[in-house]
């Protein structure tokens, strides 16, 4: 289209032009005669209504403002103010120009008309919701695309909902200015603006909901009710505009909890989900009926599985943990558990956050064997501590041959491997060394191995000479030994071989017989004997060659045992307590009874003890992160002989349920699961928290329960799903969110109507729209009541707008003027009739 | 009843006008004068050439007067242009609602669209009609009682936007914001997406929400369409601080599309198909060090807004921590711990210190400070401090000190936990010294790790892994990463749908690239000629083209009274 256009919207009734001159030239009386002044006048005026009617228009520069007030009427606005601000308007309308087209758009109510308003929205919630974003946006469309104009609103900042972002860029965009003058708030009595809760409520777990109460400085009482039960009454000083107020709450069942908070005569409600109980899964079949002892102990905040019998041996179908928020496992013995079971355990526990409680007496820990399963490593205390390595006290007699045979090197390297033998005994152990040299003679009785010294000097006051007789020398050492108690007892034969032969065998066998071992040492370059083979055989001891001093033997005669302690204390012992609320909640620690038993253990460094056996330091009940997950050991039976003196304290189950609140994993399903509002959309997040092939699932649900429609996710990055559906804001929302794998847990999300939004008046002053960000933002002024009054807003947008005008009424009023011209032309001379 | 182009008064004052000179002119008395003919041949002549005296007669014919003014006034009743508002009010208000989205873009449905909507204009009431385009936002084409050649003018370099479709929004919005009237409102969509039952389902019982009928045929020389349709980032499986893994979904094209970062090749280590016929790609462990990684498609297909998205990476490089003296070792484990951290002996972006004194550092620190009396467990040091309350909130929530027990910590310590908010040249966190004995619970505690890494994120300023950026898409603000003028194009907070596909500039001067990513505009069909639907309008009763002939025809009537000398 051109710069300027001339044209007709409906060019159809130019056709009836063709009327006017059969009208003009075609209505006469015979006797009448031409008047052409008159004729042609008419002929005009006719065919001015003939061009109104076709609706001619002109394209061309449009100098038009488009003004558009937004105007908060709601409540929250101070009642003197909202006048003032009616009474500025109204003056403000009269004051502009012609070329400014006026609309108004109210919120809370209508603006009055004689304002004089071209025209007037007005947005009036029946709930009492004033949305600054939905005026603004309307303003924004009320604006026609191309064309100049303003936005002026006139407010206390007070919006029901802040969504107002989009409306505002699109004015910023479009170069729009947004003034604002700002009006003031009214008094406000306290009121609850909003309940929260400070964890995810499940049942069975203490939570704390935390009432906002907002209004002017007074006293309030607030009353927090779930349908008839009344949770909590306290009162508060209201000293600023806000203050949070905590009940307590433990939710007895899942789904969906209304809670009312009352102030005055004001209700303020809520819906919250409470999620399923924890999913335990009890391993301990020591005990008969050991799970109901432990779920009536705990209560109804947590479910038991027990594991099926056999299920934890050896080539048992897999246990699918994944299915559990914590795992039991109450007095067992390790023996029980077969390898894929505690590594599948210890892994879960480390990358999946699964919780693990370990307790028991008598078969855990240390006497269980707890301590050489893969779980060891995980535990808060030291399981190994209850189990001793023993070193078994041997008796050694050495023999050496100090015959004329082992002159020189060899008898070096007989004491060599004297010497080498006798690092090996610990000082419990004992020695004694005999040499024989055709006769034998104790150079060293048999003495403690600690006499190093002695030892020492006797070794080295041998040398070589004399005749090899041998077996004098190992009746001996048989009959030295006779008076020894150790647990082991060994000759050690150090010779060249040169020995004479004899039966030594029945001498050798009933040694061997009465737990006297004999093993042989041949000293020297030849690499075997027959006969000190046969010797180390009958004697059950070993055979070792030393041809040289670079290969000494390592003469092995004895091996290190281990035997358990008794690791499970009987008795009464008096406890000491550690740890905060966090741990004890409710449960006054001092009050803790002493402990029937439990086995003994060591915390270990990083561990939290939060019980421990006053007299030994012992701890009875710890607990630390490990990876993602926490464990817990309690080192007595939580419910069996260790804990009956706790049957009459009412901490017991109290303390034992919040212990496995508190180590269970909170996050069992794979994905965390958000659900939100956004006006007139409902967005569900679905976060993998950890690898797992499983898809997120949703449904909405109703009041009863019953599914309504399947929210569908869309994979927008790795692991990240989001599905969205368009919800009206006043209805509630209830979804319950699994995913894709058999039996999971299932995660309950609600939102209530307009759950994006608060009632203005609950509205804080820090919660307000920034008046003057908006200004600043859009290239707007911040007004005062007069420049309102007085000023016309200031206009933005494009530069060159253009505009069609009608000119249809000009052709009217033409064609008017004409007429009247023409009555006129017609009274003044007869003759212009036509008449004669 | 008003006037469109008269105030009630001036066409009062201007009817008593009329009335008042046609009562003068009609009371004028023609009085001829004598004039002698030679012949009755030139006695046509005289008559013609004796001019009539004014005078003022007594008033006759009232029937003539009547006449006369009845014509004047329904001319100017025309020029006034009379509207029935109590009529109007009750009546069905049309919004014809063109699609300005992504998905119209391809071929000539956007054009069509327009022709569409016009066509239907013209056969609406002008006082209760209205055209808008949504786009990114919702703009109005054509308001009431502008006649359609301002349609034609607005149009005028409009365009589809890259966006998905935001009519569900706007529709609802506008439905159920501000009116002038309490009457129904029927809104008719110009769109080759279908129509989401939902919205229908949400609007308010006096809102119709339809298809658009469209007159021909849209699927004129379309091409098929290729598109990326997901571009998202997630925390790394790896663990690795400083990557990301990056998931890419594209729409009919088998192959995957060109990766870069910055102009690098990148090569998606899985891939896979989707039940709805996407294909996907992931590429794991690739760096985030604020480049920018671009998803492209070879071919140029139907509709250019999805060929290509773009996403900046975050820059999580490691944060360079340097520890002074005497920070008590379960900080320091704490920080070792972090896969972020990285403990250096120079040119660190953060220090972890003993506080000693006032002293000011050119870096971020998190002091462990004295305990003395009054000394708070917890100072948050911040540059710019605009709410106090919001911050506060924000620290607790954003550095986790929700998380301390500090109920226990005050039991155990035998001191109040206060917690402390400071404004500084530098970021800054400090805790008390004595919190950190092993006596107490808060090192052992998951809050601590989770406490320090935190603090350190933020004393670091290291970005968060936001999934993904795309038009559209809900931009929540993480506010307190960035403390202060850090708004995402919004300047005063607030959730905001990310406008459009684009490169925008956020308020702490980062660049964020939102792509187009919407399955429904890269698969959109083709509407069917002739589908849609038209919602009834209530007949207008315009009264002018009826006031106009009236008058046509008394002037006609009155013409022939004069002519005929029944009239004077």
């Amino acid at each position: 289209m051109s710069s300027s256009t001339i044209g007709f919207l409906a060019p159809l009734w130019l056709t009836a032009a063709l009327l006017v001159p059969l009208v003009v030239l075609g209505i006469r009386s015979r006797s009448s005669r031409r008047v052409p002044l008159l004729e042609a006048i008419r002929a005009f005026v006719l065919l001015l209504i003939v061009i109104g009617l076709a609706r001619p228009y002109f394209v061309g520069a449009d100098s038009r403002e488009v003004a558009i007030f937004v105007v908060d009427l709601s409540k929250s606005v101070d009642s003197v103010a909202r006048e003032r601000a009616l009474a500025v308007l109204r003056q403000a309308r009269r004051e502009l120009p012609e070329s400014v087209v006026a609309s108004c758009i109210s919120l809370g109510m209508r603006i009055p008309n004689d304002l004089g308003f071209e025209r007037a929205e007005q947005w009036i919630d029946e709930t009492g919701r004033s949305s600054l974003a939905t005026a603004l946006a309307a303003a924004g469309t009320a604006i026609p695309r191309l064309a100049r104009g303003s936005v002026t609103l006139v407010t206390d900042g007070r919006a029901t909902d802040r969504r107002y972002g989009d409306a505002l860029i699109a004015l910023e965009e479009r170069g729009i200015p947004v003034h604002v003058l700002e009006l003031g708030s009214a008094p406000v009595a306290p009121h609850a603006a909003s309940i929260a809760v400070d964890r995810e409520l499940r049942v069975g777990v203490e939570s704390e909901f935390e009432v906002e109460v907002v209004g002017t400085p007074g006293e309030a009482t607030i009353e927090l009710r779930t349908g008839d039960q009344t949770i909590g009454k306290s009162t508060v000083a209201l000293g600023d505009d806000r203050e949070v107020v905590r009940f307590r709450y433990e939710p007895i069942a899942p789904g969906f909890l209304p809670v009312q908070a009352i102030v005055g005569d004001r209700m303020f409600s809520r819906t919250f989900a409470v999620q399923d109980p924890l999913r335990a899964l009890y391993i301990g079949d020591r005990i008969q009926g050991g799970r109901d002892g432990f779920s009536a102990l705990v209560g109804s905040g947590i479910g038991f599985d027990a594991l099926a019998s056999g299920a934890a041996t050896e080539g048992a179908p897999r246990v699918d943990l994944e299915r559990y928020d914590l795992v039991v496992i109450d007095d067992a013995p390790a023996e029980r558990f077969a390898e894929p079971l505690a590594s599948a355990l210890r892994q879960a526990v480390t990358e999946r956050g699964l919780g693990l409680f370990v307790s028991g007496g008598e078969a855990a820990f240390g006497a269980g064997g707890w301590s050489e399963s893969a779980i060891a490593g995980i535990l808060p205390v030291d399981a190994r501590q209850s189990e001793e390595k023993r070193d078994p006290s041997t008796t050694l007699v050495i023999i050496i041959d100090t015959s004329g045979s082992m002159g020189g090197e060899r008898i070096q390297l007989a004491k060599e491997v004297a010497r080498l033998a006798m690092s090996r005994l610990l000082p419990h152990d004992k020695v004694g060394i005999v040499e024989f040299y055709g006769a034998k003679r104790w150079a060293a009785p048999i003495q403690p191995a600690s006499n190093t010294i002695d030892l020492s000097r006797a070794i080295n006051r041998m040398d070589a000479g004399g005749g090899t007789v041998i077996m004098p020398a190992i009746e001996e050492a048989y009959y030295g030994m006779q008076n020894v108690q150790t647990r082991y007892k060994h000759v050690l034969v150090l010779t060249d071989g040169g020995v004479e032969s004899g039966s030594f065998e029945p001498l050798l066998r009933r040694m061997a017989e009465e737990g006297i071992n004999v093993s042989t040492v041949l000293i020297g370059p030849e690499a075997h004997s027959e006969f000190l083979v046969d010797i180390a055989n009958w004697g059950k001891g070993r055979f070792y060659s030393v041809p040289d001093r670079f290969n000494l033997p390592e003469v092995l005669f004895k091996q290190p045992t281990s035997s358990r302690l008794p690791a499970y204390r009987p008795g009464s012992f008096a406890l000491r307590t550690r740890g905060g609320t966090g741990w004890w909640g409710e449960v006054d620690p001092t009050t803790a009874p002493p402990i029937g038993g439990y086995a003994e253990t060591v915390a270990r460094p990083g561990a939290e003890v939060l019980i421990e056996i006053e007299e030994s330091h012992a701890p009875l009940l710890a607990t630390w992160n490990h990876g993602l997950g926490r464990v817990t050991a309690f080192t007595s039976e939580p419910n069996g002989a260790g804990t009956r003196s706790w049957k009459e304290w009412a901490g017991h189950g109290p303390l034992l349920a919040r212990v496995l609140e508190r180590t269970a994993l909170d996050r069992r399903s794979p994905y965390a699961f958000d659900l939100e509002r956004h006006g007139v959309e409902i967005e569900l997040t679905a976060r993998r928290r950890f690898a797992t092939s499983d898809l997120p699932r949703a449904q909405w649900i109703d009041e009863e329960g019953q599914p309504i429609a399947d929210l569908a996710f869309e994979q927008q990055a790795d692991g990240y799903f989001v599905a969205r559906r368009i919800v009206s804001p006043e209805r509630s929302v209830r979804v319950v969110a699994s995913t894709s794998a058999s039996d999971p847990p299932r995660v309950l999300r609600v939102l209530d109507p307009f759950s994006d939004e608060r009632a203005e008046d609950s509205v804080t002053t820090t919660g307000s729209l920034d008046l003057a960000a908006v200004a600043r933002a859009t290239g707007g002024d911040r007004l005062t009541f007069e420049q309102l009054a007085t000023e016309t807003p200031r206009s933005g947008g494009p530069s060159s707008a253009r505009r069609v005008r009608d000119l249809s009424s000009v052709a009217f009023l033409t064609a008017l003027l004409l007429y009247l011209f023409e009555i006129f032309h017609r009274r003044r001379d007869r003759s212009a009739r036509g008449v004669a | 009843m008003s006037f469109v182009a008269l105030s009630l008064p001036t066409f009062l004052v201007g009817i008593a006008a009329l009335a008042g000179v046609l009562f003068a002119l009609h009371r004028l008395k023609v009085r001829h004068r004598e004039v002698e003919v030679v012949t009755t041949l030139f006695w046509r002549q005289a008559l013609e050439e004796t001019r009539a005296r004014v005078l003022v007669e007594r008033f006759r014919h009232p029937w003539i007067y009547a006449l006369l003014l009845a014509i004047s006034a329904l001319l100017w009743l025309a020029v006034a242009r009379p509207r029935f508002d109590s009529w109007n009010e009750r009546a069905t208000e049309h919004v014809l609602w063109i699609d300005g989205s992504a998905a119209m873009a391809r071929g000539t449905r956007f054009q069509d669209a327009l022709a569409a909507a016009r066509q239907r204009a013209s056969e609406l009431p002008s006082g209760r009609r209205r055209i808008v385009l949504a786009t990114s936002r919702l703009e109005t084409l054509l308001a009431p009682g502008e006649d359609l050649p301002t349609f034609d003018l607005r149009i005028s370099g409009v365009a589809p936007e890259p966006v998905p479709s935001t009519t569900a929004r706007h529709a609802l919005e506008f439905a159920r914001g501000p009116r002038s009237a309490d009457g129904a409102l029927a809104i008719e969509v110009f769109s080759t997406l279908p129509i989401d039952a939902h919205v229908v389902e949400a609007l308010p019982k006096e809102v119709r929400l339809v298809a658009g009928e469209w007159g021909r045929a849209t699927n004129r020389d379309e091409q098929g369409n290729a598109g990326v349709v997901q571009l998202g980032l997630s925390e790394p499986i790896s663990g690795a601080f400083d990557a990301v893994d990056v998931f890419v979904e594209v729409f009919g094209a088998s192959e995957p599309p060109a990766l870069t970062l910055d102009g690098a090749a990148l090569v998606p280590s899985e891939r896979g198909e989707s039940t709805n016929g996407t294909k996907w790609f992931v590429c794991r462990d690739v760096l985030a060090r604020g480049g920018t990684l671009e998803a492209r498609l070879p071919d140029a297909d139907g509709s250019p807004f999805d060929d290509v998205a773009s996403v900046v990476l975050p820059n999580r490089s490691p944060i360079r921590v340097q520890v002074g003296e005497g920070v008590p070792d379960s900080l320091v484990a704490a920080m070792r711990a972090d896969r972020a951290v990285e403990i250096v002996t120079e040119l660190p972006d953060l220090l972890v210190r003993r506080s000693n004194g006032a002293e000011s550092t050119s870096v971020p620190t998190l002091e462990v400070a004295q305990p003395a009396a009054g000394t708070p467990a917890f100072v948050v040091r911040h540059v710019v401090i605009e709410d106090p309350e919001r911050t506060i909130r924000e620290a607790f929530d954003g550095l986790g000190l929700r998380d301390v027990d500090a109920v226990d910590l005050a039991e155990r310590t035998k001191s109040p936990i206060e917690f402390e908010l400071q404004q500084a040249a530098q970021r800054g966190f400090a805790i008390r010294a004595d919190l950190l004995d092993e006596r107490y619970d808060l090192i052992q505690s998951p809050a601590f790790p989770r406490l320090i890494a935190r603090t350190l994120r933020w004393l670091a300023n290291s970005e968060a892994i936001v999934p993904r950026a795309a038009a559209g898409d809900v931009a929540m603000q993480d506010r307190f990463p960035a403390s202060a003028g850090d708004a995402l194009l919004d300047p005063v907070g607030g959730a905001m749908h990310l406008p459009r596909a684009g490169v925008f500039v956020r308020g702490d001067g980062k660049v964020l690239r939102a792509a187009l990513l919407d399955l429904a505009s890269t698969s959109a069909a083709t509407v069917r000629a002739g589908s849609g639907e038209r919602i009834e309008s209530d007949p207008e009763i315009d009264l002018r083209p009826w006031i106009a002939v009236l008058a046509f025809l008394l002037l006609a009537l009155e013409w022939w009274l004069v002519r005929t000398e029944r009239a004077p």
